[in-house]
Formats: C-alpha cells, structure tokens, sequence
C-alpha cells in the first residue's frame, strides 16, 4: 500500500471522529503555538536590545577601574584598593590616541534639583565637552560644555528634555539658574530627547561639568570613562592602546575593565537567548504532553478497528503495511496539528504587531520549520508503539474481535 | 485411515492437502487442543463442505487452511507449496493472491463505498488505481451490483452485502474460496442466492470452494461434505474415488 494511499485511509479516518481528531490535535497546536511565539518572544526582545544599544551611541568602549573577571555592564561604583581612573587619564587618551575620536569622563550621582518653587530629585551626569558626540546626543537649543568650562569648572549646566519640562515648563530655561545638591548652575543648554531605554527614561537628567560634579559628589576620581573609536574595525585597536597607555601611566600595572559596546551586547543576547532556549523547553514539553495524547488516540483507535486490522491483514496486508497505515495516520494528525499551530501563531504574530505598533516583533522562520517538524517527529516517535501493536496482531484473533 | 500419503507433485490435482494437523492453543500453562489431526484433501475445481457442531475445530480448520494461522504439527500444502513453512510476508501474499474469503458477518469496511471495499485485496496486490476500480466494478455488475457501486455498508441489505464480499473475494483472481458460515446471518431467501453464486462460480468457472457449516441445507449443496468433531476429521477426509 503506498503512502499516499495511506495519508487518504487517514484522513478518511480522522474525519470520521472530527471531535476526537479536533481534541487531539488541540494538544500540538498549542505546543507549536507555545514553543514559536516564545522563540519568536525572544528574537522580538534580542532585536530590542541592539535597537536601544544602537541608540546609545556607536564604537563605544567603556573604561572602569580596576580589573574584573566578568564580562558585562558590571557594577559602575569605583572599586577600592586600585589605580583610579583619573580627568588626567582622559585628557591623556583623547590626546595621544589618534583612533580614539571622542572621550567623554563620567561622575554621576542621584541629586536635587531646583528652580523656583519646584524641586526634583534627578539623575546628575557629570561629563567632559566631548559627550555629545561621544554618545550622539546633541543640544536643540543652546549649547553644551566647552574645554574651558570644564577646566574653569563652570557653574554651567545642560538639561534633559524631561528635567526641561519638569523644572520650567514652558518657561524658556536657557541663561535661567537652577540650583543642583545646593550650588547654582547656569543653564546653557537643552538636550534633544532620548526616550525611555529598557525602562528608563533617558531624558530625566542634568549635565553639569565633570569637574563640577566631582567637587559635588565628593569625588577625586572618575566612575567610568567612555570612549568612541573612530570605527567599528578601530575598537580593537582602539583598546589595545588605551590598555598600553593607562598601564604605562600606572607603573606597568594593568588594572583596568575595559568593555566594548559589542562585548555588552553579546553578553546581554547570551542572556536573552538562555532565557528563549529555557521558555522554549519548557513549550517543547507541552508539545510532548500533545503527543502523549496522540498515542492514547491511536491506542484506542487501534483495539477500536481491531477487526479491521484483521480484514486488512486477510486481505493480503502485511505487517509493515498495517504498520505504514498507522503511522502515517499518528503522522498526519500530528503534522496537520502542527501546520494549525503555526498558522494560529501567524495570525496572533499579526495581531499583537497591529495591537503593539512600538514593538519590533518578529516571527522567527527556523522556528517555524522547527516546530514543524518536530510535531512530524512526534508523531513517529508516539505513532510507532501504537502501529506496531497493531502491526502485530494475529489476523485470526483479529478477525474474531466483535 | 488411508495409507502415507507422499508429499504431493506439482502435477497433483489437489489444490489442498492437509496432513495430521494439529493446533493447540497454549495461554499461560492452559493448552486447548483446538484441533487433534484434520487430514483432508481437495482437488482444483471441488465444491467442498465442511460440517461439524460448534466447538469442533472447524473455525481453527478454515484459518489454517485460509493461511490466516499455522498448525502446531502437521503439514499443509497448498497449490504445491509447503505454506507450515512459509514467513509471515509470504502468508500473506498468499492470502492475498490465491485465497479469497466470505465471512459470516461479511466483515466490510463500513466508511467505504461498496467499490472501494471490493478494490481492497488489489491495493495490497499493487494493482493501479484506475485497473482495479474496472475491475472491482465488472465484479460488482456480476453480483448483480452494478447499480449500488457508491452504496456504503449501511446502506446495504444483507444479500448485497454478502455479494460485496463474494466480489471483494473474486477481485485477485484466487485459487481457493473460503467461506466461513456464509448464509449464517442471512435469511432464506437471500442465503439461498448466495449459495447459487457460490455453485455458479464452481460450475461455470471452476472455481475450487470450501464452505464452513453447520445448515445441512448448504452442505447439501456442495460436492462433498467433510465432517469433523472434536478436532478430527471423520468422514470424506479425501474424495472417495480419487
């Protein structure tokens, strides 16, 4: 018998107990639903990350003080015990490192700001006039710091969008004072906005000097210094030099973290695609649960048609052909569960993109074609102890099942 | 009891010949002897009965002679061959090609046409889709079908469809008829044109038929009644005047 004469047999039969084959197949098409929108979930959250990475600037690395095992944004506060990193140590890489195109020191803190009646605890970013095209974010009106501010230490300051809004309304800030943990700042300028990244609203801040803010925080040192390299090929390059020069500068004694952008997010998709990997698992297993159910259906459908099973074989069936008939029926069932599953997880794909425009989401093809076949595999896999019960059977005992 | 018979030569006109067998049923340390030595012989073209009260072994005969099942001891060679011997595979290809079956209770696919339960020995022959539906169709006009050939099961009489099943039994061209009971659900009128098929068909196209029974008026009309009790064979084992 071939299998297309079989794959016609099953049809035949699973459209004869439409509620049965129905139920049964529920099983794999929520495991396929399961498993491709988690993985698609994950590739939707991975696509995030580098756009919100993206944003933040490009051919960043990162310089932090004192040496660390991990790779990652790691924890940002000075660590004891080790050469700080100093304003010295900045001035000396933006000047000696040609493939370094903009370094920005940076001291922050948490602090209060006010102007007139309201006041506003806000993130206070202390930097060096290179920021804006170190991290690409440039003012909309006014200016940012100059060389001159941050060696004079200049009273000066530059607002975020939201510090803007939040502190003057629609009052026009620039030339106003603001007062920040105390001391009077000059506005200078207004920050174009940036949005909120992974739940933080980027806007929410005050630039003053880097000078300025150590002096405010209390601060000899600097919390990290970010560094541009002139191109995605020079960030190797670019880190190499910073570890000779920063060494050279501290008796031979290489102690210092040196992240690239392109580290961080490698570690943050690790992340990301263990999480997918372990939500996709954990789906897989609802998908075996389906075909569970499947090979309970069979077994049934089998000591139900045991007399056909006897016919066939008297018929002229052998073994392997009762064996086929089943199989292929487990497998159709299986597979058409899993063709449902993903046209079920299209359709939701589509809804969720018209319901949640902001979102990246993304269907992952190999998922597909991955769940796909896997509920084929499934179906052979709890198809062939059913079949092969059924191949088994004596055609005279068989044939005397009532 | 007649003398060793010597294993047949192809030039034989026996079509079956059985030797002492045996079968005995063993479940767990139970063994049911359902038959003790059934030794009987049918020549090509014979209209054969067999008869006995239920119990007697006569269901065991017509499996083991139909290659639905094995003796336990014994020979049994059917058209030449040695089937006792014969794999699992092999039994059915015999089944399929040489022996075409009539049950007591028909035994049709119930969600196929008519058509297509006549058209099934030939999907495991191999037989292309468009000769066997001729073929299942030319039978199915010989029974007398020819207008129900979409009817399913339900839709059918009992006469019809025991003649289904006579068709579907035809449709491989067999060597041997096997019937088990074949007018045991049917009534009178209907059986008895089912037993005038089954004598048309040795008659006309010599067809060789063994008829499991226990109606005497169906015994009546085959050739030669074998009776069998307790597992033996008694009476007319093999035709008296070779």
């Amino acid at each position: 018998m071939s299998v297309w004469e079989c794959v016609r047999v099953a049809l035949k039969m699973l459209g004869a107990n439409k509620l049965r084959t129905g139920l049964t197949m529920l099983g794999i098409i929520i495991g396929v639903f399961a498993v491709i929108s988690l993985v698609s979930l994950g590739a939707t959250a991975r696509r995030y990350v580098s756009d919100q990475f993206a944003a933040m600037g490009s051919n960043l690395l990162i310089i932090m003080p004192g040496k660390r095992e991990t790779i990652g944004t790691g924890s940002m506060i000075g660590v004891t015990n080790v050469h700080k990193l100093t304003l010295e140590d900045a001035e000396a890489i933006r000047r000696r490192l040609p493939s370094v195109s903009g370094v920005a020191p940076v001291v922050y803190g948490i602090g209060l700001v006010k102007q007139g009646g309201v006041s506003r605890n806000t993130f206070v970013n202390g930097t060096g006039h290179e920021y804006p095209s170190v991290r690409d974010h440039g003012v909309v009106s006014g200016r940012f710091f100059s060389p001159d501010d941050i060696d004079r230490e200049r009273r000066v300051a530059a607002l975020g969008m939201k510090a803007r809004i939040e502190l003057f309304g629609e009052m026009n800030p620039l030339g106003k004072f603001i007062e920040v943990m105390g001391t009077p700042f000059r506005v200078i300028g207004v920050m174009e906005s940036r949005g909120i990244s992974l739940g933080i609203d980027l806007d929410d801040v005050v630039f003053i000097p880097v000078s300025a803010a150590q002096r405010l925080f209390n601060a000899d040192s600097l919390y990290h210094i970010i560094v541009r390299a002139n191109s995605d090929a020079e960030v190797p390059g670019a880190e190499t030099s910073i570890r000779k020069l920063l060494q050279s500068r501290r008796n031979g004694v290489d102690d210092v973290t040196i992240v690239s952008q392109n580290q961080m997010l490698s570690t943050l998709n690790l992340i990301v695609d263990a999480l997918t990997f372990i939500l996709a698992g954990i789906a897989a297993i609802s998908l075996i649960v389906g075909g569970i159910g499947i090979m309970n259906i069979m077994l049934a459908s089998i000591s139900e048609r045991t007399r056909e099973i006897g016919l066939r074989k008297a018929l002229g069936a052998r073994s392997r052909d009762i064996l086929t008939q089943f199989l292929v029926e487990s497998v159709v069932l299986s597979l058409l569960g899993g063709l449902i599953g993903v046209l079920v997880t299209v359709a939701a794909v589509f809804a969720a993109r018209s319901l949640f425009p902001a979102l990246p989401i993304v269907i992952t093809s190999w998922a597909l074609v991955l769940a796909v076949t896997f509920s084929a595999a499934i179906g052979i896999f709890f198809g062939v102890f059913p079949a092969r019960r059924a191949a088994r059977f004596s055609p005279m005992e068989a044939l005397r099942t009532e | 009891m007649s003398p060793e018979p010597a294993p047949p030569s192809r030039e034989t006109p026996w079509i079956i010949r059985t030797e002492k067998i045996q079968r005995v049923f063993r479940s767990h340390d139970v063994a049911t002897i359902a038959l003790a030595d059934a030794t009987i012989a049918v020549e090509s073209g014979e209209m054969l009965a067999i008869m006995g009260p239920s119990g007697s072994g006569k269901s065991t005969l017509m499996a083991i002679l139909g290659c639905l099942d094995r003796p336990t001891a014994g020979s049994y060679w059917f058209a030449g061959r040695e089937v006792t011997r014969l794999s699992d595979d092999e039994l059915s290809s015999v089944r399929n090609r040489m022996v075409g079956f009539v049950f007591q209770s028909f035994i049709l696919l119930q969600r196929s046409s008519a058509l297509e339960n006549v058209e099934l020995p030939q999907v495991y022959a191999g037989v292309p889709p468009r000769a066997r539906r001729e073929k299942a169709k030319k039978l199915l006009a010989s029974v007398g079908l020819g207008h129900r050939l979409g009817h399913r099961p339900n839709e059918l009489s009992g006469g019809e469809l025991q003649r289904v099943a006579i068709a579907r039994a035809l449709v491989n061209d067999p060597k041997l008829l096997l019937a088990d009971e074949p007018t045991g659900n049917l009534d009178r009128k209907s059986g008895s044109e089912i037993m005038d098929i089954f004598r048309m068909l040795n008659r006309e196209r010599g067809m060789t038929e063994v008829i499991v029974t226990h109606n005497a008026e169906v015994a009546a009309r085959c050739g030669r009644i074998i009776v069998i009790q307790d597992g033996r064979t008694q009476s007319g084992g093999e035709k008296a005047d070779g």
